[in-house]
């Protein structure tokens, strides 16, 4: 169990797994708690693009270590996981009356200068920070941050940003990441444990790479509660999975013509696991393996 | 309009004509503000540094941060974006983005000399 689940989770549940960490009134039960969120939810959805470039936030290490400690957090998950928490995000996103929504990565736009849309955003934050932006560019849409009136947000949606009203959408826009060789994490944008958003990112554009690798804070993103395991007798070292890696945890050595998986380096993804034909690599609990147990 | 950012490592002052960045470790990466084209609407506009970039060194961001205390008839969009040099430290000097650069804008220095 990772810190989070730890904290978060209970002895059945990792901190994901929980309906209540779903729920906005769940986890902030009176009044006072929720007002704090709101104004955090906006003054984080109004300057997201201009911190993700600039050095005072993304690379100064004292300022990310103290937002990963007050809940900034995210985790790797693999694409079974991922349907799990969407099936879950659906089912609150239903009993709280809020919205779930397909936008574009801001990591992507930063950095690359596209709109693609990868992340999935659900609950009361994302229709908080909606309330909060839409009012602008009306023929642009969500993507702008402006556009119609509260109630014309759904309709303009299926323009602007995707809705993934249906489970299958999802699951269908899941399998395309997937192929698309796309990792997936959970995270909470500083209000842990309310679980706010999937996102699918790669490492050349992901901020929370950068946090972790180049920032160096390790608790902006946690490697995932699997490790891949490799079995050398049915592993043909095809070549599938050695670009699938984004973390550099896979060696193929032409010498002997074998794989080897680092589980020191591996965060979990499940991305080379999926691409393996010949269903070489498992996905195994990190407590089952040792030397990997307790690196998070 | 001046702005200036620092972190431990990489400063960077940005006026009208030009972004910079200095880095700890000796790289200098200008760009000039007035040549850049890079707009973040334009679907077809320049981004050529960002994608040809090995290490990610670039980075951008709307120049004015969205005021949603302002009501929303009342905003200005923030169709202005600046290029910048967020990650200078880790250029490797491969000088792709200085000779791809189709109007010239990108000038880095090793410890003061060009590339």
């Amino acid at each position: 169990m990772c810190h989070w689940c730890n904290q978060h989770g209970d002895r059945d549940h990792k901190w994901y797994e929980k309906q209540e960490n779903y729920l906005f009134e769940k986890v902030f039960p009176d009044e006072t708690s929720q007002d704090k969120a709101k104004e955090e939810i906006k003054s984080t959805f109004s300057q997201t693009e201009w911190r993700y470039s600039d050095p005072e936030f993304i690379r100064n290490k004292q300022f990310l270590q103290d937002r990963a400690d007050a809940g900034f957090g995210s985790q790797i998950i693999t694409k079974e996981e991922m349907l799990k928490i969407l099936h879950l995000a659906d089912e609150a996103v239903k009993r709280e009356d809020s919205i779930m929504v397909v936008g574009h990565c801001p990591c992507r736009l930063v950095y690359e200068g596209v709109r693609d849309y990868v992340c999935i955003g659900f609950g009361m934050p994302v229709a908080m920070s909606m309330e909060v932006g839409y009012g602008r560019l009306p023929k642009e849409g969500l993507t702008e941050y402006g556009g119609a009136e509260w109630s014309q947000l759904r309709q303009d949606l299926r323009k602007g940003v995707k809705v993934p009203l249906m489970m299958s959408e999802a699951e269908q826009l899941i399998d395309e990441w997937e192929e698309r060789g796309l990792w997936h994490i959970v995270m909470s944008r500083g209000r842990l444990p309310l679980i706010e958003a999937i996102c699918n990112c790669e490492r050349r554009y992901c901020t929370y790479w950068m946090n972790r690798f180049r920032s160096g804070v390790p608790e902006y993103v946690l490697k995932g509660h699997f490790v891949a395991r490799l079995d050398p007798q049915t592993c043909a070292s095809c070549g599938e999975c050695w670009d699938k890696c984004h973390f550099g945890a896979i060696h193929h050595s032409p010498t002997s013509e074998t794989v080897d998986i680092d589980p020191t380096l591996c965060m979990g993804c499940g991305l080379c696991a999926g691409a393996c034909p010949n269903m070489a690599i498992a996905m195994v609990p990190r407590e089952e393996i040792p030397a990997a147990r307790d690196r998070w | 309009m001046l702005q200036t950012s620092k972190s431990d490592k990489v400063e960077i002052t940005l006026d009208d004509h030009q972004s910079r960045a200095v880095a700890h470790n000796g790289v200098t990466v200008t760009i000039d503000r007035e040549k850049c084209t890079y707009s973040m609407y334009d679907p077809k506009g320049c981004r050529r540094c960002l994608q040809l970039c090995p290490v990610r060194v670039f980075g951008t961001r709307p120049l004015e941060k969205r005021d949603f205390s302002i009501p929303p008839k009342q905003r200005i969009d923030p169709t202005k974006w600046v290029l910048l040099a967020t990650w200078a430290d880790w250029c490797n000097g491969c000088a792709a983005c200085v000779q791809q650069c189709p109007h010239q804008a990108i000038t880095i220095e090793f410890d003061g000399k060009r590339l």
